[in-house]
């Protein structure tokens, strides 16, 4: 019974202590902060997505509202997160940002840049009807997927 | 709707009233209507439509890609045009559509299905791999003639052939040709009979139709696939995309379940809520036509896809 208490009183303290261990290393709370960002991202564009592939029905006045979030994003100056040497190499299972993103930059940057473009021709288009919103919601797919494609770990 | 038997029967015009038409008019009338009326079925006999074979070449035009391909941001349905980027240069998809001269209106079936088939044109030249004979070389003879009688059913553009922007050494069909005889070999789909008719149906889909194998797999310097790599993925796709291994290991798509793999093949959402984007996109466009049947084979057929371990990365 004794060494019972002993180990519950181990382990209250090793799961005390584990979190408190993370929130020290300041590059996590950075790590969280652009996936939280990201995050968003995919929230205001998963229901676009969803309207343009038939998979709910096109609702003008919601499009147009998530496209505007993904506007504002835009707004943002978030570059603080992006810190280097937060890369999955360092935090393995915490992300999947490879160092390259590091290493060839501004090339990311380019891909920024795309993004942007894509998003506010969406902003202005997402609200005037489903093939409206079609071929610029794909181009806001696109630009996601390059910068995929070149600096996230795949799975 | 392109086309349709119903489409050509509406065709019957009636002006005026029997009372207002003296007899003569009206025999001539009458008759007008009559041949109009009797078009439908004379041109059905004659070209040998029927709506069963329209429906199946419409399905096939849309399953296998052939919409994206050949159809232009801005241009007309099939009228060509699409630039495709490659190691080897751009290629420009040909007009398509039922034009005589720009397109294959005067092609016969067995030309479709010799393109198919062969890769080789009417005209006896060589085609580049960039038209994936290499994978439509299993469509049944049946399947390319419903897709002639479909594609020669829809209108024609007269948008002309624009010429490929390719590597130097690569010119001349001669390249082609010496392509195909290192790398191709025409072939028939066979079932295997040690797999059931679910597996074999789903084969048949990914293997020709769908011709997932032209993007998933590897290819080796000179651009053909590698065949012991089937389905694991490439880094250098086209249009310079990273294309996922799709076979049954961890790194491909072993860890999704069949619902997943509906909804991807029907919306191309991802498992984690994301969605497909880049040349994948206008591929679920035509995939997503599948019938339920075809999609549960095909999702079965590829859950058995023997696993790769591969990373894909730039």
């Amino acid at each position: 019974m004794k060494n019972l208490s002993k180990i519950c009183l181990l382990l209250i303290g090793v799961s005390l202590l584990t979190p408190g261990l993370a929130a020290k290393d300041p590059n996590l709370k950075l790590l969280k902060a652009r996936q939280g960002e990201m995050q968003l991202r995919a929230y205001n564009v998963g229901p676009l997505f969803g309207m343009a592939k038939g998979k709910m029905e096109y609702d003008a006045a919601l499009a147009s509202k998530l496209a505007n979030n993904l506007k504002t994003q835009l707004s943002l100056d978030i570059g603080g997160t992006w810190k280097q040497g937060t890369d999955v190499d360092a935090y393995p299972g915490k992300t999947t940002a490879l160092g390259k993103i590091w290493s060839t930059y501004p090339e990311i940057s380019n891909y920024g840049k795309k993004y942007a473009n894509a998003v506010n021709e969406l902003a202005d288009a997402a609200g005037n009807g489903l093939d409206a919103l079609k071929p610029k919601i794909s181009a806001v797919g696109k630009t996601c997927k390059g910068c995929h494609d070149e600096f996230r770990e795949q799975k | 709707m392109p086309y349709s038997n119903q489409s050509l029967r509406q065709t019957s015009p009636t002006n005026g009233s029997r009372e207002d038409n003296p007899r003569p008019l009206r025999c001539l009338l009458t008759a007008l209507c009559a041949l109009v009326m009797a078009l439908p079925a004379a041109a059905a006999a004659q070209t040998g439509l029927d709506s069963d074979l329209l429906a199946r070449g419409e399905y096939i035009l849309k399953v296998s890609g052939c919409i994206h391909c050949h159809t232009a941001d801005d241009g007309e349905q099939l009228a060509g045009g699409r630039a495709l980027e490659t190691p080897f240069g751009t290629f420009y998809s040909p007009n398509i559509t039922a034009h005589k001269t720009a397109g294959i209106g005067a092609w016969s079936a067995e030309d479709l299905q010799r393109a198919l088939h062969q890769g080789v044109s009417p005209d006896g030249d060589d085609y580049y791999p960039a038209f994936p004979y290499t994978s439509y070389t299993l469509i049944r003879a049946d399947d390319a003639r419903a897709l002639h009688a479909y594609i020669l059913s829809l209108p024609a553009s007269d948008r002309p052939n624009r010429e490929h922007e390719l590597a130097w050494f690569l010119g001349s069909r001669i390249a082609a040709t010496a392509w195909k005889w290192l790398f191709f070999n025409p072939g028939d789909f066979q079932p295997s009979p040690a797999k059931d008719a679910q597996w074999n149906r789903g084969a048949y889909i990914a293997e020709a139709m769908g011709h997932c194998a032209e993007c998933h797999t590897p290819r080796n310097l000179f651009g053909a696939l590698q065949s012991d790599r089937a389905y694991a993925g490439n880094a250098e796709g086209p249009e310079g995309e990273l294309v996922p291994n799709i076979t049954s290991h961890d790194t491909g798509i072993g860890d999704w379940d069949r619902e997943e793999l509906q909804e991807f093949l029907k919306f191309g959402e991802l498992p984690d809520g994301e969605y497909t984007a880049g040349s994948m996109e206008p591929v679920i466009e035509g995939i997503r036509h599948l019938t339920p049947q075809d999609r549960d084979a095909l999702i079965t057929y590829l859950r058995e896809l023997p696993p790769i371990d591969n990373r894909v990365r730039k």
